[in-house]
């Protein structure tokens, strides 16, 4: 989808996804640029995982779309080529080891083992793949959920906190991994409640409060040269 | 086919997998072999003369397919095990369409039923023989050793099949994995004695059905399930079975395509 000369390759449509009295996501509308990093921010509870399990089609919208490429996830015809995600709670089977829920992953898309132990290796778990994945720290879980997200070789990344969890060096590490996969092309919606560390890492930014927009657009243009925390309060205050 | 490989993957790396199979063999072994004495000691209470009764020496090979109790737990597991470890949403995010996936596991949990059944069942046949061999004058109907094996591997794919609908309605493995028993076990025990002739509908009586066993108990036996004259054949207890593992596996379905994946 084109608008005004820029390529949204994802898109909300006035997305609301309620759970009987509660509207998690109110209405949502906004697309998010090929070939860059944009922050899905907000606090815990504005209704971002929410949205990105709609785009993902693991959560069905009470009104509206979310669309990748114009097409709902689920409508995609490999989706583990296209789009690698990452989801707050893991989804690995914890008995198993790291690289046997790689290989669980990959045989399901017709990916060969081998790239299971590369991604492996792309996420420094190398020397952990056979250690048993409820034996992983949660830091080393985020890095197996990034390394599934990546066995596709997907053009876009979909990253649910992926920096929960992550010590220091972690998420230095991350920032790193995040930049260079921006560098080479890919795609990436990134969700965050961390305001002060995603304003190093993103180029773009949609901001997210009690399941509303209240601002979307370049890190530059939200954050109106003050720090994105301030920033975000301030437009918090307004939104109120 | 790469949904199948990857199913049948999560199925052989699962250390439980392997359990299942040991417990299913100890069961059917442990019916095999503990039958025939307590047939003999109770050899009064049915019609014929005890184990010179073939009907009573084929229902002791029958007791080899006994692990069908194991089958739907294998079942419960391979389908309740992706919710409860979070592993459903690895899934539905490699193969988004959930029909597709739960067919795969549908296909894959009928595999493994059989495999189990297959296993279990030809251990306790073998414990059948032997436990047998003490008892010179039982002689079981050759008909016996084709409907064992039929009853077995049918039993296996139905029960695998309603196992994974159960896992799929309860999510929780746990809860299923005990209220399928308590049902199997003790539920249906209920019924057939509050209502003997209600007792052929019920999975355990079609299970006995394809075993095509006649054999009449006095009435307060009922409740060791060995009154089984008034049964369906074989023929009506494989398709009853299948329409139960058909409308098992349509609600599975119904209720995956349904619900959000948390």
């Amino acid at each position: 989808m084109e608008i005004g000369g820029v390529v949204s390759i994802m898109e909300f449509k006035g997305l609301t996804k309620a759970y009987k009295d509660v509207v998690a996501v109110n209405n949502l509308t906004a697309g998010i640029e090929a070939g860059r990093i944009t922050g899905f921010l907000g606090p815990n509870g504005a209704g971002k995982s929410t949205a990105l399990r709609c785009l993902l089609s693991l959560a069905t919208p009470t009104s509206g779309s979310a669309l990748i490429r114009g097409a709902s996830y689920s409508e995609l015809k490999n989706p583990l080529k296209e789009v690698g995600a990452v989801i707050e709670t893991g989804g690995f089977n914890p008995t198993l080891s790291g690289l046997k829920n790689l290989r669980i992953i990959a045989a399901s898309a017709g990916i060969p083992d081998q790239r299971a132990i590369e991604v492996l290796d792309l996420v420094d778990l190398t020397d952990a793949r056979n250690k048993k994945v409820k034996e992983y720290s949660l830091g080393m879980k985020q890095r197996l959920s990034l390394a599934s997200a990546m066995l596709g070789t997907p053009e876009i990344l979909i990253l649910d906190e992926p920096a929960n969890g992550l010590d220091p060096i972690g998420i230095a590490w991350l920032r790193q991994i995040l930049k260079k996969l921006a560098t080479e092309g890919h795609t990436i919606l990134i969700s965050s409640h961390q305001l002060a560390e995603m304003q190093n890492t993103v180029d773009d930014v949609l901001i997210l409060h009690k399941g509303r927009l209240i601002a979307n657009g370049t890190i530059a243009e939200v954050s109106g040269g003050s720090s994105l925390e301030e920033a975000f309060i301030r437009l918090v205050e307004r939104a109120a | 086919m790469n949904l199948l490989k990857s199913e049948y993957r999560k199925l052989v790396y699962t250390r439980s997998f392997y359990l299942y199979i040991g417990v299913a063999i100890f069961l059917s072994v442990l019916s095999t072999i503990s039958a025939p004495l307590s047939i003999n000691a109770l050899k009064s209470q049915f019609s014929g003369s005890g184990l010179m009764n073939s009907q009573l020496v084929d229902s002791i090979y029958g007791k080899a397919t006994s692990g069908y109790l194991i089958a739907i737990l294998l079942g419960i597991a391979l389908m309740g095990n992706e919710y409860q470890n979070g592993q459903a949403i690895s899934t539905f995010l490699a193969t988004p369409k959930r029909m597709k996936v739960l067919y795969a596991k549908l296909i894959i949990a009928a595999g493994a039923g059989v495999f189990l059944m297959f296993i279990s069942t030809g251990i306790g046949l073998i414990g059948a023989y032997i436990s047998l061999k003490h008892f010179t004058h039982a002689k079981p109907d050759s008909s016996a050793f084709l409907n064992v094996p039929i009853a077995a591997i049918v039993s296996g794919a139905v029960l695998a099949i309603m196992g994974v609908a159960v896992g799929a309605l309860i999510r929780n493995v746990r809860i299923a994995s005990t209220g399928s028993m308590i049902w199997l076990g003790v539920i249906e025990k209920l019924i057939v004695l509050l209502w003997a002739t209600g007792g052929k509908y019920l999975p355990s009586g079609l299970i006995l059905g394809m075993l095509n066993l006649h054999i009449t108990a006095k009435p307060f036996r009922k409740l060791l399930d060995l009154s089984t004259a008034n049964y369906f054949g074989p023929g009506i207890s494989i398709t009853l079975l299948l329409l139960y593992a058909a409308i098992f596996a349509y609600i599975g379905s119904w209720v995956s395509l349904r619900r959000d994946i948390n």
